[in-house]
């Protein structure tokens, strides 16, 4: 006996002493390391590292969806760039005009602005960008443009096919290129007319750009930005080890402190939310131009979702999933001027939420402690992307909180392909925001149904869809926005929270980044979805506390 | 690939008596038994509820009421690690009783039917065997579309091969033996053979095969699951717990990482260390050595 | 023997073959529309476009044409357009084969070396502490799944000694030129430690074992009788007999190394055809993540008949088959 001990010993006995040694290790490395700051000689600083997150992708290439989310603002100029207050001016157009039916719009150029080898920026140069995207139709949707034409050396006139007051989103997001170097591996070598340059890519490890010398507006502090393309652990423990002087780091790191350098928690437009199919099931419609399953008899029911979207606890998801760092969503345009401020609503009520679904004939007969209806239990999958840990935690908190209401979500983790098979019959962690509201006509609207991935609901409401028109057609911005408010509701209807809630919107993420306290980061624009270029809308501004 | 090395000479300080070597290995079997026993048992009776998020239990050491910690949305670590593992083992369970099966089914077909056809097995095994195991377990899960089907299929798609090949070598050696061909002599069919004669034999080996391949699959499991393609996130499953960690390494929250990562090597260790011993056990030859 | 190699190029062409066949019914299977995989946000991709890629897939024909016309245009080098990237594959794999090359190459001959000593070491020691050692060494590290032993080394040191960088392969912020072969080297460690500390174990364990066998032979006892020390015995009878089995279990490895290298990447952000393959996979880029596959599959099954051929060249005798277990 004692020698079979000995012989589980010499078995087991390493491996356990092998772990203790790992323990060991492991516990040491938890006690804080002496952190060596190894931040420039003072008042000289004209250089940063930036570690935003794997912020590579589009490629530097507007026809690869560089510009999409914002990011353009550092190496490429647009025709029109929104202003923090949510207005757009002229950029490259030194103006611009909308004719009074919607069906045109002139920009006039301005003639100082140079890409960084030097070349003038023409308006050739703009109708190429822009004929060049059309055609491709991947990375920009310019469908809707009938034709462009140039006139004199600096004016360029887009004819539409229907008016469109969103057009604006294409327009301050699309970033010229220099027609006659543009080409296949144009990537590789991105000349852009932006404050910066691309001097470096080394694919997948980081990006250096430095100040483009023929930038046309203000000269920003900073004449060298380094961004380095690392996930968000590395990127916080390369932040820890001095290395870096702006960090984006996702809420769960928020409480993490690092010597020299301060959190900031900036606004966003970047939200969250789950969308619930508003027809039974049983139809079939297209993703993609992949025929999927449309509509879901559980989340079909008003009351189900509106008891979701009463009784659930927007702040308390908040707090734990996001450790409070954001702000509770009632659309996808909270906080900006096409925002329908009526539509907040009071939420957590969940004895209300449970009389509602009581009301409507939900109610938990076999106490289970989930309601059903006509032998329907009130149970649906909630489908989220598998490598969104944000979103997963979402998904695991709404089930977790609608199982208080009587209602039992699974959720599941799946890639983009099979969401796009099963978002349609299934409710959806989805998440947007863009400065401006062109998604709200592309998730609400009964006309788009069927196209790309819009309005995956299938929510359809002709007094909804009239204002959505409107906004659309609408020849001013003002006249625009009071459409889409009234779109979000009217008094009697809409799609926010107070009527139909196809989609149950929840939170706006808090975009956090520790930053080196000697840099100032100044007045930053609303951050949109996509931490990783939110915060280089104001670059120019950018400058050193004293 | 592993799973046949290094056993003969385990035993080799201790070949003393042979009744002794057999009580120490019927040991060491129990005690791989109980862990896995415990570990299932313990995630049955863990409750739910404590895998429920939690605002006020974010972030904890490894205390008395929570063994391992919790995590960043203040679930206990203990609980999901041990229903983790069941999952785990549900799913090693399953893949593995599907590899096997194939590799049976191939290697007794190999081995009995004629040079022709065990031709085109041996082709196909070496295919399989041929191509880079993970890089074409995330083929088959990308195209799957993950979950616990991508596993499972993927696992046994690219496990049977070696076990293929001790079965046909076993029921080679069978078939040359002097009984089967007196048996065969006697008119009795080949399935009657197969049925009657071979399986019997063979089924130590497939036995043996099964254990040995099991640590290998729930650490493929894991892998690829630690890589994006596996499991879902939110079930609880080891690998899922071991990438969650690694988003967390350089905010010293070890316990994420360090109990979890444990507790798989040692449930991957007690199925090899069963599949060995039973090896020794039933094949007296190599624990004389 | 040039006619066996022959049959052995022969039959790899073959596997070759199935293996691409294998794949384009898998793919044939799933319910993955190559096209449709293409179009992504707020697009209104272009008919012509739609045109080009079904005819790259023959999504119109039927599979057998599909296949052919497919494997084809494989076999001129023509890849697809990478969905991601939206650039040729091929100059995606090219771009990062370098870097897991040169990554899979230093942790195969360092873990080759280590692991044949090492075991060759605990055999002629067999039963003393060092051999324990080894040992043990072997049988923890083959239960440690890759990711976990690359996760605990960048734990020590990267995060908490601070010895090595966290990731990437130079350093932050250096201009091309600037980078040292000492800067590479330190942020090339890590990685290739992970694969090296893994492939030791394989390596070991079999060539202890065969060393084993051979020091239990007749001849050996003989040696031993005759006066022969330990050293005289592994030169003269343990070398010879053991080192092309060591060689050719070293490259039938390339299959676990490849599946290690994609593990070790992703653990330290080193950029190479892993993670790419990865980022490929997680975010629905097929052309790309098929391209990787296969050039993976290609160094395999190369591996593989590099190990055949080397036990024809030397023991003609050994039978096809028993080199892997």
């Amino acid at each position: 006996m004692n020698k079979s001990k000995n012989l589980l010993w010499n078995r087991i006995g390493p491996l356990l002493m092998s772990m203790l040694l790992l323990l060991v290790f492991i516990l040491s490395g938890c006690s804080p390391s002496p952190t060596i700051s190894k931040s420039p000689e003072e008042g000289k600083k004209d250089e940063l590292v930036l570690a935003v997150g794997m912020a590579d992708y589009g490629m530097f290439d507007p026809k690869k969806t560089w510009g999409a989310i914002g990011q353009i603002r550092l190496t490429h100029s647009s025709l029109l760039k929104p202003t923090k207050d949510l207005t757009f001016v002229g950029d490259l157009a030194k103006s611009f005009e909308t004719s009074k039916d919607g069906y045109t719009w002139t920009f006039k150029i301005r003639n100082d602005a140079k890409f960084s080898n030097g070349d003038p920026v023409t308006i050739e140069d703009v109708l190429f960008t822009y004929e060049m995207l059309k055609e491709d139709g991947i990375a920009f949707d310019l469908s809707f443009v009938d034709k462009i034409e140039i006139t004199g050396n600096d004016t360029i006139i887009f004819t539409l096919k229907e008016p469109r007051s969103t057009f604006i989103s294409q327009l301050s997001e699309i970033g010229i290129v220099p027609k006659h170097i543009y080409g296949d591996n144009y990537s590789g070598n991105p000349i852009g007319s932006g404050p910066y340059q691309v001097t470096q890519y080394n694919d997948g490890e980081q990006i250096i750009m430095d100040y483009n010398p023929y930038w046309y507006g203000d000269e920003p502090q900073f004449k060298k930005l380094t961004f380095l393309l690392l996930k968000e652990d590395a990127a916080f423990a390369a932040a820890k080890a001095g290395q870096v002087d702006i960090c984006y780091i996702p809420p769960k790191f928020a409480g993490q402190t690092i010597p020299g350098m301060t959190l900031h928690v900036l606004e966003s437009v970047d939200s969250r939310g789950i969308t619930l199919p508003v027809l039974p099931s049983g139809r079939t419609g297209n993703i993609n131009s992949n025929e999927v399953q449309v509509g879901n008899d559980i989340t079909s029911h008003l009351a189900i979702r509106q008891a979701l979207n009463i009784g659930l606890s927007r702040q308390g998801i908040i707090d734990v999933t996001m450790d409070g760092y954001g702000k509770a969503a009632y659309s996808i345009v909270d906080g900006t001027p096409w925002f329908n401020e009526k539509t907040v609503i009071e939420d957590g009520r969940i004895e209300e939420a449970k009389q509602l679904l009581a009301d409507a004939g939900w109610v938990d007969t076999n106490t289970d402690g989930i309601v059903e209806k006509d032998g329907l239990k009130a149970e649906f999958d909630l489908y989220f992307p598998s490598n969104d840990q944000l979103r997963g935690d979402i998904a695991l908190a709404v089930a977790d909180q609608a199982l208080g209401l009587g209602i039992k979500i699974n959720i599941m983790g799946a890639t983009w392909d099979e969401i796009f098979v099963q978002g349609k019959a299934n409710a959806c962690l989805w998440g947007g925001g863009r400065l401006h509201p062109h998604q709200l006509y592309t998730m609400y609207s009964s006309k788009v149904h069927n196209k790309g991935y819009n309005n995956m609901t299938h929510y359809a409401n002709p007094v909804v869809d009239d204002y959505l028109e409107k906004a659309m057609y609408a020849a001013t911005q003002e006249e625009a926005n009071k459409y889409w408010k009234l779109a979000q509701w009217d008094g009697k209807t809409g799609f926010s929270p107070l009527a139909d809630v196809p989609i149950v919107w929840l939170a706006r993420v808090g975009h956090l980044y520790l930053v080196n306290n000697k840099v100032n980061i100044g007045n930053q624009l609303m951050h949109t979805h996509g931490y990783e270029f939110g915060l280089f809308g104001n670059i120019t501004e950018w400058s050193i506390n004293q | 690939m592993l799973e046949q090395l290094g056993r003969k000479e385990d035993v080799l300080p201790y070949t003393g008596k042979a009744g002794n070597v057999r009580k120490k290995i019927i040991w060491m079997i129990s005690f791989s038994v109980c862990l896995i026993g415990f570990i299932v048992i313990l995630s049955f009776i863990l409750s739910n509820d404590n895998l429920r998020v939690n605002n006020a239990s974010k972030n904890l050491m490894p205390s008395f009421k929570y063994l391992f910690g919790t995590d960043w949305l203040g679930r206990d670590m203990f609980t999901r690690t041990m229903k983790g593992l069941r999952l785990s083992l549900a799913v090693g369970v399953f893949a593995t009783v599907i590899s096997v099966t194939v590799a049976t089914l191939l290697g007794t077909v190999a081995a009995i039917f004629g040079k022709k056809i065990d031709e085109i097995i041996s082709w196909f095994i070496e295919l399989f065997i041929g191509m880079p195991h993970l890089i074409f377990m995330i083929l088959i899960c990308y195209i799957v579309g993950g979950g616990i089907q991508g596993i499972v299929i993927s696992v046994a798609m690219t496990h049977w091969t070696s076990l293929a090949r001790v079965v046909r070598a076993e029921v080679l050696q069978i078939k040359s033996a002097e009984y089967i061909q007196i048996s065969q002599s006697y008119g009795k069919s080949v399935w009657y053979i197969a049925r009657k004669h071979v399986m019997p034999s063979v089924f130590p080996q497939i036995m043996i095969g099964s254990f040995l391949m099991f640590p290998h699959v729930i650490l493929h499991e894991a892998s690829l699951t630690f890589l994006g393609f596996g499991l879902s996130p939110q079930t609880p499953a080891v690998g899922i717990i071991l990438s969650e960690a690694m988003s967390h390494l350089s905010t010293g929250q070890w316990w994420l990482i360090l109990f979890p990562g444990i507790l798989l090597i040692l449930v991957a260790k007690s199925f090899d260390n069963i599949g060995e011993q039973l090896r020794i056990l039933l094949d007296p030859t190599s624990s004389n050595e | 023997m040039s006619q066996k190699i022959l049959m052995r190029f022969l039959r790899m062409i073959t596997l070759m073959f199935g293996l691409s066949i294998l794949t384009f019914w898998l793919l044939h299977l799933s319910p993955i529309d190559p096209v449709n995989a293409y179009a992504v946000s707020d697009t209104s991709m272009s008919q012509e476009q739609l045109e080009k890629l079904k005819e790259y897939w023959g999504v119109d024909k039927s599979p057998v044409k599909q296949y052919f016309s497919w494997a084809g245009a494989l076999l001129r080098g023509d890849f697809g357009v990478s969905k991601l990237y939206r650039t040729p594959v091929i100059n995606i794999i090219k771009s990062r084969a370098m870097t897991s090359f040169v990554l899979m190459g230093t942790a195969w001959l360092l873990s080759g070396v280590l692991g044949y000593i090492l075991g060759a070491v605990a055999a002629m020691k067999r039963g003393k502490l060092l051999d324990r050692f080894i040992k043990w060494y072997s049988y923890i590290l083959v239960s440690i799944p890759t990711f976990l032993l690359a996760l605990i080394l960048l734990l020590v040191f990267a995060v908490w000694l601070g010895i090595f960088p966290i990731g990437l392969t130079k350093p932050i912020g250096l201009a091309n030129a600037d980078v040292t072969l000492a800067d590479r080297l330190r942020h090339f460690i890590l990685p290739a430690l992970t694969l090296s500390l893994l492939g030791v174990a394989n390596i070991a364990m079999h060539t202890r074992e065969k060393m084993i066998d051979i020091l239990n032979t007749e001849y050996v006892t003989f040696a031993r009788a005759r006066g022969e020390t330990s050293w005289q015995i592994f030169k003269n009878h343990g070398f010879r007999n053991s080192i092309i089995p060591a060689i050719s279990i070293q490259f039938a490895y390339f299959s676990e190394l490849f599946g290690g290298s994609v593990l070790a990447e992703q653990v330290f952000a080193y950029p190479g055809l892993g993670i790419t393959l990865t980022n490929a996979g997680l975010k629905g880029d097929l052309p790309l993540l098929l391209g990787i596959i296969l050039i993976a599959s290609l160094f395999v099954f190369i591996g593989n008949f590099i190990a055949d051929i080397l036990n024809t060249i030397i023991d003609p005798r050994m039978k096809r088959g028993d080199i892997r277990c």
